[in-house]
Order: C-alpha cells, then sequence, then structure tokens
C-alpha cells in the first residue's frame, strides 16, 4: 500500500500539472487587495503562468524568465525580473518537494495545518516568511510575507485534466 | 690500466652518489624560455590567486545538472587544497553589507529639482503598476521616486537563477586552490583528488593551470623513459651486430655511462633548472660520441705506436667549439644541451683516445672480400645542387615563432581549456595593474575603466577617491528634508496610508565615507591586492588588452605574447651564434682539409640543404630544428675531415657508416617523440644522417 501512494507521488511528480488558482496581492501601501485569477503549469524543472485578465505569458525553464504578449517576448526590467525569478523559483522549490532543496533555503517548521517557512540568505532580503497550506497532500495554499509589508496569496484550486 | 675504464666509472657513479641531492630535474619546458619579466609577472598573478584557479563545469542546466554540482562541490569541501567554493552568484555577506552601507554613494544619482507634478506623476505610476498591473511591483519605501539606481556590475561570470555559469554550456564550479603550476608535487596530488570526483561523470569537465604541469611532465616523463629505452636496444644492437667484440663492447658502454654522468653532475652544478629534454638529448648525444671509437678501432689506433689521430682530433674540435660557443648563448635549453654536450663529449674523446689504449683491445680484422667502392658526383655538382636546395629554403622559409608549440601536445586538455573559454559570456583578458598605494591603484584602474568600457577590476566594486567626493557633496547639497515632505504631502492626495513613505530620503551625511574599503571581500571575483616592495598590484580583465598596455602602469599576463617578444629575441641570438660557429667551422675546416676543402665542405653544405629544404616544404621551422642543424654541421664536419684525409677509404666509410647508424640510434629514434622540442631534433637528423649516407656512396 505504502510502495503505491509512493507511485502515485511519483509519477504525479514526473507529469506536467496544471492547476487553477487564485493569486490575491494586499498592498500595504494602500491598504488594500487586489485579486488575479490563472491558470499554471508545473513540470519538474519549468512553470508557464497564464492570466484571466491578460495575453501575457509567463514562462520560467532552467532558470530564466521569458514573457510573450501575443507571441511577442517582452523585455522586462532587470529589477522586475530578478524578484519574479525569484517568486516563480519558490514555486518551483516548493512543488519539487525536494526536501534538500528546501533545507538550503528555508528553515522549517509545522505549525497547526500549515508548515511555515523561514527563508536563509538572500532570500531573507525580500521575503520574512512563507507559509504553506496542504489538503490531503496536496498543496493548497502558498502565502509569501514580504519585508515591505505586503503578502501575497496563492490559492491552487483544482487540478486540470 | 687495463681496469681504468671501469675504476673512472666508479669515481663519477661515488661522486654523482655524493651529490645526489642536489640533483634535480625539471619537466616544465616553458619554463627554460621564460624570460625574466614574465616569471616576475607570471609570480606576482599567482599570488594573486590567478593562476591558483580551477573550474569546473556540469552541461546543462536542469535539475540533474544542479544535482551534480551540489553532489561535487560536498565532495570539494573534503579537499585540503581547496580554499575556497563558489558556485552560486549571489555576493558575499561582506559584499552585500558593504553595498548597504554604502548605496547612496555607489548609486547613479538623479539629482534634477522634483516638484509636486513630477512627484506625483512618479506615485501615481507606482500605484498603477502595484494595484493594476499583471506583475507584483514593489515599492521602494526609502526611495519612491527611484531617484537612486544602482550600475549593473558587469562581472567576470554569467549566472542561471542562483547558480553561476559557463555561458550556455551549463553550471559553473570556481575553486581557489593552494596549489600554484609549480608546485608538482602538491599540484599532482590534488590532480588525483579532482579527477577521482569528476571521472564518474561523463558531462562534467575541469581545467586549471596545473593540469598542464602535472599531465605534461607525466607524458613527457613516458616519452622520454620509451625513448631511452628504445634508444638503448637499438644502440646495443648495432654494436653486437657490427663490433662483434664483447670486450670493447663493454668498454664502450661503460666509456659512455661514465660521460653522460659526468656531463649530468657538471651540468646540473652549472644550471639551476636542469631540465629532463636537455638530459635526453645530452645522452643521445653522448652516444654519436662512439663516432671516435669506431674510427679509432677501425682504423687500427689502439694497435698503434701514435699517440694522436689527427683526424678525430680535428673532428672534436670542431665539434667542441660548436657547442663550446653555443654553451653561451642566452636561450637557456640550448646553453643547456650545449653544455652537456660539450662536458660529455671531452670526457668520452678522453676516454676513448687515452684511456682505450691501455685497455689492451684486440685490434679490428679485416674483411679480405671487402668490395671496391665506386662513385662518381664530383663536390662541385654537390655543392651546386646544395645552393640550389638552400635557395629555395630560404625563399620558403617560415618561422614558428610560437614557444608553447615545443612542449608535448596536450590535444585533449587543450580542446577542455578552449571549451571553457569559448563558452565564456565575457571573453576578456586578465593584465596586471600596478601603483605606490591603494588609492592609486583604484584610481588607475578608473582610467582603464574610461577607455575600456566593459572592463572588470576592483574598480567596478570601489569608486576612485575624486569621483566618490564629488558624489558626497551632491548627496550634501541637496535638500533631502524638502522632498521627504513633499512626496508625503503628494502621497497623502494618492490615497497612499498615511506616514507610509516617513523615512523616505532620510539621508544619514554621516555615514558617507568616501575610504577604500576592505578589498579582500571581492576576492571571490578573482580580484585581490599584493603588497609587495613599496607597490600594489592588482589583476584586472579587459577586452583589449593590446590598447590597455599602453598605459604605464600595466602589464600583461598573456602568456603568448611574452613568449612571442621572446621567442623573436631567440632567433634573434641563435642567428648570431650560428654565424659565429659557422664561421669557426669552415676556419677549422679549411685548417684540416686544404686543397681539399669543397670536398669536406660538401659533408655540411648537401646534408643541410636537402634536409631544410625537405622541412620548408612541409613545416614551420622551430628553433629547435634550427639547433639540430647545428648539431647536423658539427656531424658532417667530422666525417668531412675523415673522408678528405683518409688513406683507407673502405675502412673509414665503414666507420662512419657504423657511427651514422649509431647517430639515428641515439638521435634519428627522437622522431618518435609526442613533444615537439625532441620530435623536431629527430626529423633533422634522420634527414641529415640518410643524406650524408647517400653522399658518402655518390660523390667521388
Amino acid at each position: 500500500m505504502k510502495f503505491c501512494i509512493l507511485l502515485v507521488i511519483f509519477i504525479s511528480s514526473l507529469f506536467a500539472q496544471s492547476y487553477n488558482f487564485t493569486e490575491t496581492r494586499y498592498s500595504d501601501a494602500f491598504g488594500q487587495s487586489i485579486e488575479l485569477k490563472g491558470v499554471i503549469r508545473l513540470e519538474e524543472n519549468a512553470l508557464k503562468i497564464n492570466y484571466e485578465s491578460s495575453n501575457k505569458e509567463i514562462v520560467y525553464k532552467d532558470s530564466a524568465l521569458v514573457i510573450t504578449e501575443d507571441a511577442k517576448v517582452l523585455d522586462v526590467p532587470k529589477l522586475q525580473a530578478q524578484n519574479m525569478g525569484m517568486f516563480l523559483q519558490i514555486i518551483l522549490m516548493l512543488h519539487s518537494n525536494d526536501e534538500d532543496v528546501l533545507n538550503e533555503h528555508f528553515t522549517m517548521k509545522q505549525e497547526e495545518n500549515k508548515t511555515v517557512l523561514n527563508p536563509k540568505g538572500n532570500l531573507s532580503q525580500y521575503i520574512e516568511k512563507l507559509t504553506l497550506v496542504k489538503h490531503e497532500e496536496q498543496l493548497k495554499e502558498v502565502k509569501l510575507f514580504l519585508n515591505n509589508a505586503d503578502h501575497i496569496t496563492i490559492s491552487i484550486e483544482d487540478e486540470i485534466r | 690500466m687495463k681496469y681504468a675504464n671501469y675504476f673512472i666509472l666508479f669515481l663519477v657513479v661515488t661522486t654523482a652518489f655524493l651529490f645526489k641531492d642536489s640533483l634535480s630535474l625539471s619537466t616544465n619546458l616553458l619554463s627554460l624560455f621564460a624570460p625574466k619579466e614574465a616569471v616576475e609577472k607570471l609570480d606576482i598573478a599567482t599570488k594573486l590567486g590567478y593562476t591558483r584557479e580551477l573550474l569546473i563545469a556540469v552541461k546543462g542546466f536542469d535539475k540533474a545538472s544542479q544535482s551534480k554540482v551540489k553532489v561535487i562541490v560536498t565532495k570539494l569541501k573534503n579537499i585540503d587544497a581547496i580554499k575556497q567554493i563558489q558556485y552560486k552568484s549571489s555576493p558575499s555577506l561582506e559584499i552585500q553589507k558593504y553595498y548597504k552601507d554604502n548605496f547612496l554613494l555607489l548609486s547613479e544619482f538623479d539629482s534634477s529639482k522634483q516638484d509636486e507634478r513630477s512627484v506625483h506623476q512618479k506615485l501615481q505610476e507606482l500605484q498603477a503598476n502595484q494595484m493594476g498591473g499583471i506583475f507584483y511591483t514593489p515599492i521602494d519605501k526609502d526611495d519612491p521616486l527611484q531617484l537612486f539606481t544602482l550600475k549593473d556590475i558587469k562581472t567576470n561570470m554569467s549566472a542561471r537563477g542562483e547558480y553561476i555559469t559557463l555561458g550556455n554550456y551549463g553550471y559553473l564550479i570556481n575553486v581557489k586552490t593552494e596549489v600554484s603550476p609549480s608546485q608538482m608535487h602538491e599540484a599532482k596530488s590534488l590532480y588525483k583528488e579532482i579527477k577521482e570526483i569528476t571521472t564518474g561523470y561523463s558531462d562534467v569537465i575541469a581545467f586549471s593551470g596545473f593540469f598542464y604541469t602535472v599531465e605534461n611532465s607525466t607524458k613527457i616523463k613516458e616519452d622520454v623513459a620509451f625513448i631511452a629505452v628504445l634508444s638503448v636496444l637499438i644502440l646495443l644492437f648495432i654494436y653486437i651486430v657490427f663490433l662483434k667484440n664483447f670486450t670493447l663492447l663493454l668498454h664502450t658502454l661503460v666509456a659512455l655511462v661514465s660521460s653522460t654522468i659526468f656531463a649530468i653532475l657538471l651540468t646540473s652544478l652549472r644550471f639551476e633548472n636542469f631540465h629532463i629534454i636537455s638530459l635526453a638529448f645530452g645522452m643521445s648525444i653522448t652516444a654519436v660520441s662512439i663516432d671516435y671509437l669506431f674510427h679509432y678501432y677501425f682504423h687500427g689506433f689502439y694497435t698503434q705506436k701514435k699517440r694522436i689521430e689527427k683526424n678525430v682530433l680535428y673532428g672534436f674540435a670542431t665539434t667542441l667549439s660548436a657547442f663550446g660557443v653555443f654553451s653561451f648563448i642566452p636561450v637557456t635549453l640550448i646553453a643547456q644541451i650545449s653544455f652537456f654536450t660539450l662536458c660529455s663529449l671531452s670526457f668520452s674523446y678522453l676516454l676513448f683516445t687515452f684511456v682505450f689504449k691501455g685497455l689492451e683491445l684486440k685490434s679490428y680484422e679485416e674483411d679480405t672480400h671487402a668490395s671496391q667502392v665506386k662513385r662518381g658526383l664530383s663536390p662541385l655538382i654537390i655543392l651546386s645542387l646544395s645552393l640550389v636546395l638552400l635557395a629555395y629554403s630560404f625563399v620558403n622559409i617560415k618561422l614558428d615563432k610560437e614557444i608553447r608549440n615545443l612542449d608535448y601536445d596536450n590535444k585533449e586538455l587543450r580542446k577542455i581549456e578552449k571549451t571553457f573559454k569559448d563558452s565564456m559570456v565575457n571573453n576578456l583578458f586578465p593584465i596586471i595593474v600596478q601603483a605606490k598605494t591603494n588609492e592609486e591603484l583604484i584610481s588607475r584602474l578608473h582610467t582603464l575603466h574610461s577607455s575600456q568600457r566593459n572592463a572588470f577590476s576592483l574598480a567596478s566594486f570601489v569608486m576612485a577617491q575624486e569621483g566618490c567626493e564629488e558624489r558626497k557633496n551632491r548627496l550634501l547639497s541637496y535638500d533631502f528634508n524638502e522632498l521627504n515632505t513633499l512626496v508625503n504631502a503628494e502621497a497623502e492626495k494618492l490615497a497612499y496610508k498615511k506616514n507610509y513613505f516617513e523615512n523616505a530620503y532620510r539621508i544619514k551625511t554621516e555615514s558617507l565615507s568616501c575610504n577604500i574599503p576592505f578589498l579582500e571581500m571581492f576576492k571571490a571575483y578573482n580580484l585581490s591586492v599584493l603588497e609587495e616592495e613599496g607597490k600594489v598590484y592588482t589583476i584586472a580583465f579587459v577586452e583589449n588588452s593590446k590598447d590597455a598596455l599602453e598605459y604605464d602602469f600595466v602589464s600583461s599576463l598573456n602568456v603568448k605574447d611574452m613568449f612571442f617578444k621572446v621567442s623573436e629575441q631567440m632567433y634573434e641570438d641563435i642567428a648570431r651564434f650560428s654565424l659565429f660557429v659557422i664561421g669557426v667551422i669552415l676556419f677549422l675546416l679549411l685548417l684540416s682539409t686544404r686543397e681539399k676543402f669543397f670536398y669536406g665542405l660538401s659533408y655540411i653544405l648537401f646534408p643541410l640543404s636537402v634536409t631544410l629544404a625537405f622541412l620548408v616544404s612541409l613545416y614551420e621551422i622551430n628553433i629547435m630544428h634550427i639547433f639540430a642543424f647545428i648539431i647536423l654541421i658539427a656531424i658532417g664536419i667530422d666525417y668531412g675531415i675523415y673522408m678528405s684525409n683518409t688513406q683507407k677509404l673502405h675502412r673509414t666509410i665503414m666507420a662512419i657508416t657504423y657511427s651514422l647508424l649509431s647517430t639515428f640510434g641515439a638521435f634519428g629514434i627522437l622522431v618518435f617523440s609526442s613533444i615537439t622540442a625532441l620530435h623536431s631534433i629527430g626529423l633533422v637528423i634522420s634527414l641529415g644522417v640518410a643524406s650524408i649516407y647517400f653522399l658518402m656512396k655518390v660523390m667521388k
């Protein structure tokens, strides 16, 4: 039985998976939040994001970020690219569920129904902490608390098959 | 007297045993050619850590490649000789703190006057981006108007995510070691440990300068050992088959061994850096001295009463003069070989002439069926042909001025080195910059950067004193309090939270310092400072080293440039010495052959012209070819003298034939060497020996 569960997890991580998600951004500057909906496709070392309200597509593969709009590659300012790259890399790390990688970048602790990750090294300059909520071994919510008091919540809704 | 030969061997072996600690062999061929200036600069570069770098690249950018990088790094951490490992692009905490503390001075500052409209517009843009943009854009509470922008630092590294990369090849691990290419023992040990780590992966390559030292040294030793064994076997075969006199053979071998040891002793005392190639070459040339023995033996000198054989003495004196002159040449390898030859030939000449007389050797029994010699071509035809070939050669000659080509051609390692060089995104060349103080050094580096846009050095991180003071004054004279009030007032109008920008532009003027930071923190980028004898040095990386060298405070670190300069000087030295030696040889030839001068001259010009014409048709001529020509002349002159003055032509031809075979056994087999320096000599001597034999058979 244990073997079967492991096999299911292994197979699911090998193949690309697409999810509907809702991203809620809280801006401390205005004390307000905005909500965006989209689809995220996760692969072993790559991800692709499409937002409902935009034609832009974000592809992050092998640590390289490419943003396209109507098949045209957009020029992203370096600072913005660095920030986005960092967030997307974190999502990939979480998706990989690779304990070695996670331990390299975070200290982890369990608090009630969520896992709290405190970043080490460079990440700690921008991110205060992350919280993960899982339901039946599936990641349901990721919340990033930024050092500037903004926070971003990504709620994963359902897997698209 | 009968055992004098053995006694002499015993004496030289005992002396060698007593001096064994001072006998050491070098295998670094390039060190023999390195000019003083290059040695000093490379020494500084080594102290600055430049030549102690080791690069390991893992092909690809996928997760498996990242995992390999981590496994390799974990293993590398267990090696004592490794000082520092860098595989991630994030700067050290020390550098991060330096940037944080000096952010205001290191950033470009837009000091244009801000008013209500411009501030309002910028804050509105921020609002639109944050509340309506598809991508999250953080707001900088301290500098919402983005007046301070930190310039991108163009480092010598590229990166993907947090990992540093070798261009588009894959991930890169940059290792600082404690080993420099000149530390053979340490280099070998570290090389072995690195190979143990990387061997298991087909897509991992590693390179460091000391890899050449280790691999080439091993290959050169193997090559020289192979050549030595082959040479000994061929010579033994020739001596056994042709001399057919076991006592003579034994004494000859004893004499050759004594001469070699004697020459090794004197040469290693005379030269600090006695090279294994000089030894290999010297041993070969010692075997050539058997030419004296053959001449004595076949002409019955050992059973005659006369104490000196004039022809052999003339031959010896001419050879000795040539190598004597060359032992003073400022080209170390040639000076070493010439000095070794001088010692070994003199010692063997004395043994064969005086000691062998007392050995009570049986005289040579002539073969009664010896054929009569029939030859046709006159010396004038031979000389004319030689002159034509020489003219052809001089028209077509091309010189190879790349001294590195003389070394063992380590194709595999060169290929790996090329992969690293070709994959680098920034193709920058290292140079050394010097000054009297750190302040002057930084100022000079900035001068360099002003003419080399993509240069990378300490100036990429540290401001020049003048520029820093100017920026500091600009900051001090700007009214940041007024700006803070303006920003907060406009933010309120745009519905930002109250006091959100409370701390914007609160500049702490007391923290603005233009002192030079602790420069050692930039070591991870291969940038450090060396203080030596009242001067400070650093390495900078530039796009165009030729332009950079226009500054008098810049010196080249390009080994190719340095050796190119020295090779030009070497060719000049060789040409000068060769002309002098040829003059001496011709004079001695005239003295010893008199009316048969042109006959003797043919033995010099014919082999020289045939070999040279052959070589220029197929190769570029290197300095070892040229040196081998001098040896060929020295050999040719002996035979020229013997043939000109011979009373018993048949015996002389026989003596020369055996000598030529012996010369080929000793020298010619160098043609099988994979070290270009030895191969070049082997090729010239083999062709030369063949043409002398041909000449002996066809000239009247």
